[in-house]
């Protein structure tokens, strides 16, 4: 996120939200939103379902699955015909305006509407509402990522907030809500194939040097593989062994049957984990680790605040913290770690990562956090990023094509089916299908289709359905609902026995951020005799 | 304590905007007559009082 | 501080086995158990505006351990769930010790610790299509008429996340198997929680129990004034029942089946 959280809440004078969920998958920033709302600030709303927010919302419309382009196209269209864009702002800050105007002249209301479903009157307000009421924050999650444009999605969402001046102001900003509590720490510390801790490249000889200087190893500067290049690589057995620490890729993958087949060809797996993930249960070795609550370290949210997380009690039988398994199995393999506590952890990042986590330690932490880049010791850390320049100086256009997703709804496959979460589970289960209370509230996987299409397949609730795509057939109980447009199903990702990813695709991808296309595959639904 | 528990329901259900919809009448085995007037009568007003709001707003998937 | 030396010797003395109280952890202040083996943590006891369920915490240890001797940081609204859990026996007042910490403001005293007294502010949004958090009942009741009380608290409702949070606070919510969970009267797996049923369910069973704390509306991320809502709750069981929750230790009347009651049911009005 370039802004911060309790911004929503006391500073933007409206709030854009498409392709996210809130109130079922980040409830606290919803928390917020509903406050600002209530506040008086405006609420717009864009997803391909009809999600609790929108019943909020001063306009909330549902666009085509995929179509995020266009109808960001679209908007920024309006905006630029009723002169409501930033021309100062944009002189001043960013590049390439013109070519991304050429581009955004074609994307009239009429057809934008064509694509993305959107009545133009909708379009030109969603436009108004949000150019008008400045500050305004954009906010977008995966459903704007998971797609094979996912990289244009977000440039698209850059350029709208941009030319509107939304980019370093207090309130404003382009915030994408990640995927979990850790996830943006975990990218920040190098968990990528092509950098170190805070984005250094390990293909840049001064930021290698400095690693390799302070572990005492020369490091290799090419970039490693993105998990969809792996699986290709463990099935041209390039890859032989694979150590995999808090992940179910088994079912978070994106396909199923493609990924079984090339775990299989491993000789060796090795998954470290706090349950016995469907992965684990296809493990060689097993390593039991330490939960939340029984070790200390950090997170990093996605407002970038590094906070502490702390021990409260000693870990469960012989399991041990995530560090000190990772530290004896380095030990073990002839490279010594001999860290004492997870402090002397965060105090070696901190010295590696100056730009970013320099003026960080455990006493300024404390409850609140801090939020990066803090590059010294008496820096108050970053509430919102790109306050006088962007990183890279100017800020740039970037002239984008709608492109259709990669499958369409065909003859044989007639229906759109889109994945994601539901309130009640995080992921694949493994943490929460274990509570008994979130068990109450959903037991199992189902399927939900608009009323129209259950009557035409003839199904009534809770029936049995067949779902097939060009990948496989998978068996799921209907859940028939208005939150799903007709044509459209969702299947809800955290059930190990309907695993979505039988259905989606491994071969559709963004090209860049190798992201798959969760978000849209064409489907054909059955009813099942009973 | 029934007479209570009702009058409390009903006095909840006004509050929500909800009031008319529930209804307490003593009917002994012997009142078949006034069994069947007392079933019209609150089925005849339900009728009038329209549908249930309520279901309006649970199909209300959408405020705009 | 006399309060930390009233408890010191709560413990010291043996007349509890933990001693229930805040405690501040990097300037943020956390409930925290207190035991004689640590007895000068209590040097760091914090009492400030915010408010923890201590009750429900001690209902717990009672649970796992019922001879457990507690002592309980408490103000008025501790001392009201107090008397409620002893109401229903979820606590032996014989196992409990408390030490009163001043408050709610009364004619003697001005001064109060309470996150409460200052009220929770209601947007302009919120003023005019939902409900007020410090309207009173009664003046929601007289300003609105039945269509619009029914369109502001449905847009209360339809907020709701179905977080639980609203229960899992409340000091008087103790029920081991929750009537909110069960499929038959709240449909599970869907956002917004059933709209209306769950509320009223939870509102029902506050009848005769909720102690006005206002932890649930506290702890509320949609923002809906429950605590105003079970405010009318409250006067509701005081006008027909005669009963105010957590007042004094007496069996309430919701326990009671059978008795005979001057009351004739209200006529229908068409
Ligand atoms: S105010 Fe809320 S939390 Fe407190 S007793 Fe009443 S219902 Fe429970
Ligand atoms: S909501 Fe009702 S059933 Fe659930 S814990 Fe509270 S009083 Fe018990
Ligand atoms: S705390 Fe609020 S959002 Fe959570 S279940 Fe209760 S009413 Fe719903």
């Amino acid at each position: 996120m370039t802004n911060s959280i309790a911004e929503f809440e006391h500073d933007s004078k409206a709030i854009f939200v498409i392709g996210s969920n809130t109130t079922a998958c980040h409830p606290l920033i919803a928390s917020r939103i509903i406050q600002a709302k209530e506040n008086g600030a405006k609420l717009i709303v864009a997803d391909p379902r009809n999600i609790q927010l929108a019943r909020l919302a001063d306009l909330s419309v549902n666009h085509r699955l995929g179509s995020d382009v266009a109808l960001l196209n679209g908007m920024m269209h309006v905006i630029i015909q009723n002169q409501w864009h930033h021309p100062d702002y944009i002189a001043d800050r960013c590049e390439d305006f013109d070519a991304f105007k050429a581009v955004i002249d074609m994307y009239t209301p009429d057809r934008v509407s064509d694509i993305t479903g959107v009545a133009p009157k909708d379009i030109i307000r969603m436009a108004e509402l949000y150019s008008q009421n400045a500050p305004a924050a954009l906010l977008y999650a995966m459903g704007i990522t998971q797609h094979t444009t996912g990289v244009d999605n977000v440039k698209s969402c850059c350029n709208l907030a941009m030319l509107c001046g939304n980019v370093g102001v207090k309130g404003g900003g382009i915030n994408p809500l990640r995927g979990q509590n850790n996830v943006q720490g975990a990218c920040d510390m190098g968990g990528l194939p092509n950098v170190f801790t805070g984005y250094q490249p390990v293909s840049d000889p001064g930021a290698n040097k400095k690693f390799s200087d302070a572990w005492g190893v020369e490091l290799s500067s090419t970039p490693g593989l993105t998990i969809t290049d792996m699986i290709e690589a463990i099935d041209q057995k390039k890859i032989k062994a694979m150590y995999i620490i808090g992940e179910n890729p088994k079912l978070s993958d994106p396909d199923w049957n493609h990924l079984n087949h090339a775990l299989k060809k491993l000789e060796f797996l090795l998954v470290q984990d706090i349950f016995l993930s469907e992965t684990a249960q296809s493990a060689d070795v097993i390593f039991a680790s330490a939960a939340l609550g029984e070790r200390d370290g950090t997170f990093t949210n996605t407002e970038r605040r590094c906070m502490r997380a702390r021990k409260a009690q000693d870990p469960v039988g012989n399991t041990l913290p995530d560090w000190q398994i990772i530290s004896r199995l380095s030990s073990a393999m002839g490279y010594a770690m001999d860290y004492d506590s997870a402090e002397t952890i965060f105090d070696e990042i901190t010295g590696l990562t100056e730009k970013s986590y320099g003026g960080m330690t455990y006493e300024r932490l404390g409850i609140n956090g801090l939020q990066w880049p803090c590059p010294n010791p008496d820096h108050p850390g970053t509430p919102y990023l790109h306050k006088e320049t962007f990183a890279r100086g100017k800020g740039k256009f970037h002239a984008i094509e709608y492109k259709d997703p990669a499958e369409l709804a065909c003859g044989e496959y007639p229906f759109l089916l889109t994945t994601g979460r539901m309130f009640a589970h995080f992921h694949t289960g493994t943490m929460t299908r274990v509570s008994r209370h979130l068990d109450v509230e959903q037991k199992t996987g189902y399927v939900e289709i608009h009323p129209d299409d259950a009557m035409t397949i003839k199904i009534k609730s809770n029936d049995p359905v067949l779902l097939t795509s060009r990948r496989g057939q998978m068996e799921v109980s209907a859940r028939i609902t208005t939150d799903v447009m007709p044509g459209n199903l969702f299947l809800p990702i955290h059930f190990g026995e309907n695993p979505t990813n039988i259905l989606t695709s491994s071969n559709a991808f963004d090209p860049l951020a190798k992201i798959p296309e969760f978000k849209v595959g064409a489907v054909r639904i059955e009813r099942l005799i009973q | 304590m029934t007479v209570k528990r009702i009058a409390f329901v009903q006095e909840l259900l006004k509050f929500m905007g909800l009031e008319g919809r529930l209804h307490l009448e003593w009917i002994s085995s012997a009142e078949a007559q006034k069994y069947v007037d007392v079933v019209t009568k609150f089925t005849e007003k339900i009728r009038n009082m329209g549908p249930n709001p309520l279901r309006a707003i649970n199909e209300m998937k959408k405020a705009g | 501080m006399d309060m930390v030396k009233a408890a010191k010797e709560l413990l010291l003395q043996d007349k509890v086995d933990i001693f229930l109280g805040y405690r501040k952890l990097d300037g943020h202040q956390i409930p925290h158990g207190f035991t004689k083996a640590h007895v000068d943590d209590l040097d760091q006891l914090e009492i400030s505006l915010n408010r923890y369920p201590l009750e429900k915490i001690a209902c717990d240890l009672a649970q796992k351990d019922p001879a457990l001797k507690i002592g309980i940081l408490a103000r008025d609204c501790s001392q009201r769930a107090l008397n409620l859990l002893y109401t229903w026996d979820q606590l032996n007042p014989e196992n409990i010790e408390t030490l009163t910490v001043n408050c709610c403001p009364s004619p003697l005293s001005t001064h109060g610790d309470c996150s409460y007294l200052t009220p929770k502010p209601t947007g302009d949004y919120k003023k005019a299509h939902g409900v007020d958090y410090n309207d009173s009942p009664k003046d929601f009741l007289a300003n609105h008429d039945s269509g619009e009380r029914l369109s502001r608290w449905m847009y209360e409702f339809q907020k709701c996340i179905k977080c639980y949070g609203c229960r899992n606070v409340c000091p008087v919510c103790f029920c081991k198997e929750c009537s909110l969970e069960h499929p038959n009267l709240v449909e599970p797996g869907v956002l917004p929680a059933e709209v209306p049923i769950f509320h009223l369910i939870r509102a029902t069973h506050m009848a005769g129990r909720c102690i006005d704390c206002g932890l649930c509306e506290d702890a509320c991320p949609a923002h809906i004034p429950l605590r105003m809502l079970y405010r009318e709750v409250n006067d509701a069981v005081s006008d027909i029942f005669g009963y105010v929750p957590g007042d004094h230790i007496e069996k309430s009347p919701f326990s009671i089946i059978g008795k005979t009651v001057e009351l004739t049911p209200a006529p229908m009005d068409v």
